[in-house]
């Protein structure tokens, strides 16, 4: 069930409604988690159980993870029994596939017949699964002796789909709390629903028009229009997917959930360490605390720091998608960032500099590092190495094609400039969004503006979200 | 209770703020003057006359409809006129003022673009004229021929433009019962025919684009969820798709393009432009259809000139990567004739003009 779907519009209001006339935590939770299968459901039934199995194994293994605790046994077994169930289950539905190919195309064998779907959500609600049991063996919280609180966290239907993927350590504190529904929450929540929506049916659906037209025919376009649509593709990926976090923490938001914040105007960035502390921030923390730090983080020398953070991008890449492209897009990104960590702080920190040079410096670090982010883009939406090749080509020898400069790309690009010039100049280069005071008049006024004009310029097109696909 | 009154009523006046500031805001991106339809002119429809026509969504362009309900600077002043009949490639509002096909043309002839021709320079029409309605394909324009010729009766050459050669039985059928044609539903007259009721609405309509393009994303929602509930019901049913009778379908078409070569005796030519695809290899290709063969030899048989476009548009894109579909806030290759489009259209159509039969 999409959220831009008058099904989930009609599902949305009964559960308001239903949340608005019951009162309790507890019945809270039962009304979420029945809401919540129910989302699911509609999606993609035929996985119910695979999700409620999950939640139930995760469930037990925490519980017999804080037991053997207790008895100062560690509980390491529980633990790495409870992850291996949950690699397993994303391998199987996620990578079989993936590997038969590989394994058919290395050793020249036909490739086999079998098709496994991917599960709706699979890749996010498996992060939180593991999410749960790292925290509850690291002692961050306590084991969840309630199994309703570990299906709702695990199948919570506002961030099942795309995320955010939300630590278990930041979720089950918010579930002791009554859910009632609050004014405040709803105009915070209404007004961020409605800021992913614009991002994402006006300017992440309307760039794809462009995207779409180039990526299927790159051998067509003039070199210009290529780098075109590879800077629209930059934006619609940013777009679309922060539009959607964006919509998600709305709702959760309405229901009274805090899911942090996913994205802080990335393309700001100076480096590709910075970048990944701003896009995709709950993934990219999720492999930060459970994959890079377990691994050794950067207390284990400079070569072992690199190699951790290497490996950690490589698997980030390989979580994205299961495909060569994939893993190289995430490589790229490891090795960059293992450049950037070897070469580029250092420099910082040796070169003082007046005021102007640090700015210029700092300018054209944002500049180059959303350049090399924009490419690394294109074999992560091309998913082929032959085309990205063919685009790389055309692009730096400048080939003749047709010409076609997308005038939204460069709409968009120019709005989102702006955007980071204010957040930079106002709030020290974080993201300025904040709601209307609703209570004033001319609050509303922009909002009924904000409302009409994201239904006059929606691109009424395929709105399939990039990243549910992941 | 007084309180929620309040809160309602700042609500609805914070909404009304905000439509009339959209509203406003609107003029600047698309202007649709009204929508007059009628059943006994050469078209089904006509604009509001002595209006203004402006559109941002695909390609832009601002245009003045003329006293007859067309999108022209002038109307006809001399017999012997080219009048080019069509949909809304015809129409052309997506690209500027001047830069139509109709456009190019009548500048190609105010010029004397000539050379060896220069002394079939007195056979050429002083003028095209632009005669156009959203929708209007060529069974349409058939079946309201009579109507065009007693409309527009000093034309000296009548051009119909057609992006599609296959047509049903019924269609085609259907063509060959003429509309009738009564003056009073001139784009001079027509306005006093109608109710003071319906010329209100329509002027309201015209002072609110904002309700106008609101009414057409709510349409293409609903025509979405249509087609994607039609495909999956295609997707499920087993019917085999009926395929034509290419006897039946030459037949029907004969005679519908003996009726027209029957009602205009003069130059009578059908300018067709094939749809395009941008194939992944990087070259165009035009999409090829049994009909379109059909139509040409049967043209040429009852005396009618078939125009094919296809050859200069690939020619085209092969001297510069022309398109002839497609903007800059679009895509290419896809929607109405881009300017490259409109430019290969008045090349092949002068040519026809200069040279008179199509070779």
């Amino acid at each position: 069930m999409s959220f831009l779907s008058i099904r989930f519009g009609i599902f949305f209001l009964i559960l308001l409604l239903i949340m608005k006339v019951t009162r309790g935590a507890k019945v809270h939770q039962w009304v979420l988690l029945a809401a919540s299968y129910v989302f699911y459901a509609a999606g993609d039934w035929r996985f119910l159980a695979l999700l409620a199995g999950v939640s139930l194994a995760m469930w037990q293994c925490g519980l017999r993870i804080a037991r053997a605790a207790e008895k100062e046994k560690g509980g390491k077994v529980w633990l790495v029994l409870g992850v291996s169930v949950d690699l397993l289950v994303l391998g199987v539905f996620k990578y079989a596939g993936f590997f038969a190919d590989t394994f058919s195309a290395v050793f020249r064998m036909p490739r086999p017949a079998l098709r496994i779907f991917l599960p709706l959500g699979l890749s996010f609600y498996i992060f939180q699964a593991i999410s749960y049991l790292a925290d509850v063996y690291m002692g961050k919280m306590k084991a969840e002796s309630s199994l309703r609180k570990v299906l709702l966290y695990i199948g919570f239907f506002p961030q099942i789909v795309s995320g955010p993927i939300v630590k278990a350590h930041d979720f089950f504190p918010q579930l002791e709390r009554d859910h009632e529904l609050t004014w405040e929450n709803l105009s915070w929540g209404g007004q961020r629903l409605l800021t992913g929506l614009f991002k994402k049916v006006v300017v992440a659906d309307r760039l794809g028009v462009c995207v779409d037209a180039v990526y299927a025919a790159p051998a067509a376009y003039s070199g210009l229009s290529i780098l075109t649509a590879v800077f629209a593709y930059a934006l619609q990926i940013y777009y679309d997917f922060a539009g959607y976090s964006d919509m998600a923490t709305g709702i959760a938001r309405i229901l009274g959930f805090d899911l942090g914040r996913n994205f802080n105007l990335p393309y700001l960035a100076a480096s590709p360490s910075e970048f990944w502390r701003r896009w995709h921030i709950s993934l990219s923390s999720w492999f930060r605390d459970y994959v890079y730090i377990p691994l050794g983080g950067n207390r284990k020398g400079k070569a072992r720091t690199y190699l951790n953070l290497f490996l950690t991008m490589l698997l980030s890449g390989l979580w994205h998608g299961a495909s060569w492209a994939f893993a190289a897009w995430g490589a790229l990104h490891g090795a960059a960032s293992v450049l950037h960590k070897a070469f580029g702080g250092k420099k910082e920190r040796e070169e003082a500099g007046s005021p102007v040079w640090k700015k210029v410096r700092y300018v054209f670090s944002v500049i180059l590092n959303f350049c090399v982010v924009s490419i690394l883009w294109i074999p992560f939406r091309t998913n082929d190495f032959g085309k990205t090749l063919l685009i790389l080509r055309r692009i730096f020898t400048w080939t003749p094609g047709i010409y076609y400069v997308y005038v939204y790309a460069l709409i968009f690009g120019a709005g989102l400039l702006v955007t980071e010039l204010a957040a930079v100049r106002y709030n020290r280069g974080n993201d300025i969004w904040r709601p209307l005071d609703l209570s004033r008049f001319s609050s509303r006024v922009i909002l009924c503006c904000f409302i009409l004009l994201t239904a006059v310029f929606a691109y009424i097109g395929d709105s399939a979200f990039i990243y549910a696909q992941f | 209770m007084g309180r929620w009154i309040r809160q309602a009523a700042s609500w609805a006046a914070a909404l009304f703020t905000a439509v009339c500031i959209c509203n406003a805001a609107m003029f600047l991106y698309e202007i649709q003057p009204g929508w007059i339809e009628r059943d006994k002119g050469a078209t089904l429809a006509i604009w509001d006359p002595d209006t203004e026509l402006a559109t941002a969504m695909e390609g832009r362009g601002r245009y003045h409809v003329d006293s007859k309900g067309y999108v022209n600077d002038h109307i006809p002043e001399e017999p012997g006129y080219c009048l080019v009949v069509g949909a809304s490639f015809t129409q052309g509002k997506e690209v500027e003022n001047g830069k139509r096909y109709t456009d190019l043309l009548n500048e190609m002839l105010s010029e004397g673009k000539v050379g060896k021709e220069q002394n079939t320079k007195s056979a050429l029409p002083s003028f095209v004229y632009n005669v156009s309605q959203e929708g209007y394909y060529f069974p349409d324009i058939a079946r309201g021929f009579y109507a065009l010729t007693r409309e527009f009766p000093d034309a000296g050459v009548i051009v119909i433009e057609t992006g599609k050669t296959a047509f049903s039985d019924r269609e085609l059928t259907d063509a060959l019962n003429q509309r009738d044609y009564d003056e009073k539903q001139n784009g001079e007259n027509i306005l006093t025919t109608l109710s003071s009721g319906k010329r209100f609405s329509m002027k309201i309509k015209e002072a609110l684009p904002l309700l106008n393009i609101l009414v057409r994303q709510a349409e293409t929602v609903k025509n979405k969820w249509a087609d994607e509930a039609e495909t999956m019901n295609n997707q499920r049913s087993n019917e085999k798709k009926t395929e034509k009778d290419p006897g039946t379908y030459s037949d029907k078409l004969e005679s519908v393009l003996q009726m027209l070569r029957e009602e205009f005796s003069g130059k009578l030519v059908i300018a067709y432009h094939p749809d395009v695809t941008i194939l992944e290899d990087g070259s165009l290709s035009p999409a090829r259809y049994a009909e379109t063969e059909v139509f040409a030899r049967l043209c040429r048989e009852n005396g009618i000139i078939f125009a094919d476009a296809t050859q200069a548009m690939l020619d085209a894109y092969e001297e510069d990567y022309s398109v002839p579909y497609g903007f800059m806030n679009t895509s290419m290759g896809k929607g109405h004739f881009s300017r490259a489009g409109h430019r290969v259209m008045a090349e092949e159509l002068y040519k026809i003009l200069v040279r008179g039969d199509g070779r």
